[in-house]
């Protein structure tokens, strides 16, 4: 299944989802990958709104622990290690 | 840069230490509830989110990220604060990367507004060298030349 929609998420959909968001939008560009909508949310309301790809930081890896298609950052910061679990999805 | 921003309003303190995280939190929030920018209820919101949660506000080792959610009733306005602990204060027990003692506390009323400051918030954040110098910060020219620094 193609990936149209990528979700970042934090406990509260403020902070470091907006940042994780940040870091996949240009790990995405840096990759070639284009079309795909980024967004950021609180997990309570991404799990709601369904998308094709979770991003959450490992912290919070046990609130997606029923969704298969993610990504766990160990930090969500480190721009190699978003581009890396990226490429692996998309490429 | 946004470390000259936030000396420049004022919103930065430097203390010693703090006697838990809980404590750590509500004094990075002070400076926001001076000048009217939250309620002093939103440090709250924030130690419960952590209770719920976890102390995933700890982004980095040795650096945190307190904010309640969207739309709090308890912000009223957008701003970045900081604080800097000089012993560090741990999060989690059994976990000393979720140690912190730099502080960054986000307030967010205007979205488009906090965009911004989170742009460049992540730019120093995505920064290993700047993060490493952050906490070695301990006045408020340290801030300013560290702002200097990373601005050429």
């Amino acid at each position: 299944m193609a990936i149209k929609s990528v979700v970042c998420c934090c406990g509260m959909g403020l902070g470091t989802s907006l940042l994780a968001k940040m870091n996949v939008e240009e790990a995405l560009k840096k990759i070639g990958v284009s079309g795909v909508s980024v967004e950021h949310s609180s997990i309570s309301d991404a799990i709601v709104n369904k998308y094709d790809l979770y991003v959450v930081s490992k912290d919070l890896s046990r609130e997606v622990a029923d969704i298969s298609s993610k990504i766990i950052l160990e930090s969500i910061v480190d721009k190699k290690e978003v581009e890396t679990k990226l490429r692996a999805v998309f490429c | 840069m946004l470390l000259r921003e936030i000396v420049e309003s004022g919103r930065f303190r430097f203390e010693a230490e703090a006697e838990n995280w809980e404590e750590a939190v509500r004094m990075s929030c002070e400076t926001l509830v001076k000048d009217g920018t939250i309620e002093a209820a939103y440090a709250e919101e924030i130690i419960a989110a952590v209770r719920e949660h976890g102390p995933y506000i700890v982004l980095l080792p040795g650096l945190a990220l307190p904010h309640a959610m969207k739309n709090s009733v308890n912000a009223h306005g957008t701003a970045i604060a900081f604080m800097k602990l000089a012993r560090p204060v741990s999060f989690d027990p059994s976990n000393p990367e979720k140690d912190a003692s730099v502080f960054f506390t986000l307030a967010a009323k205007d979205s488009e507004e906090h965009l911004k400051n989170m742009r460049k918030l992540w730019k120093m954040l995505t920064d290993e060298t700047l993060c490493a110098e952050l906490q070695k910060v301990s006045s408020e020219a340290d801030l300013l030349a560290l702002d200097e620094k990373f601005s050429q």
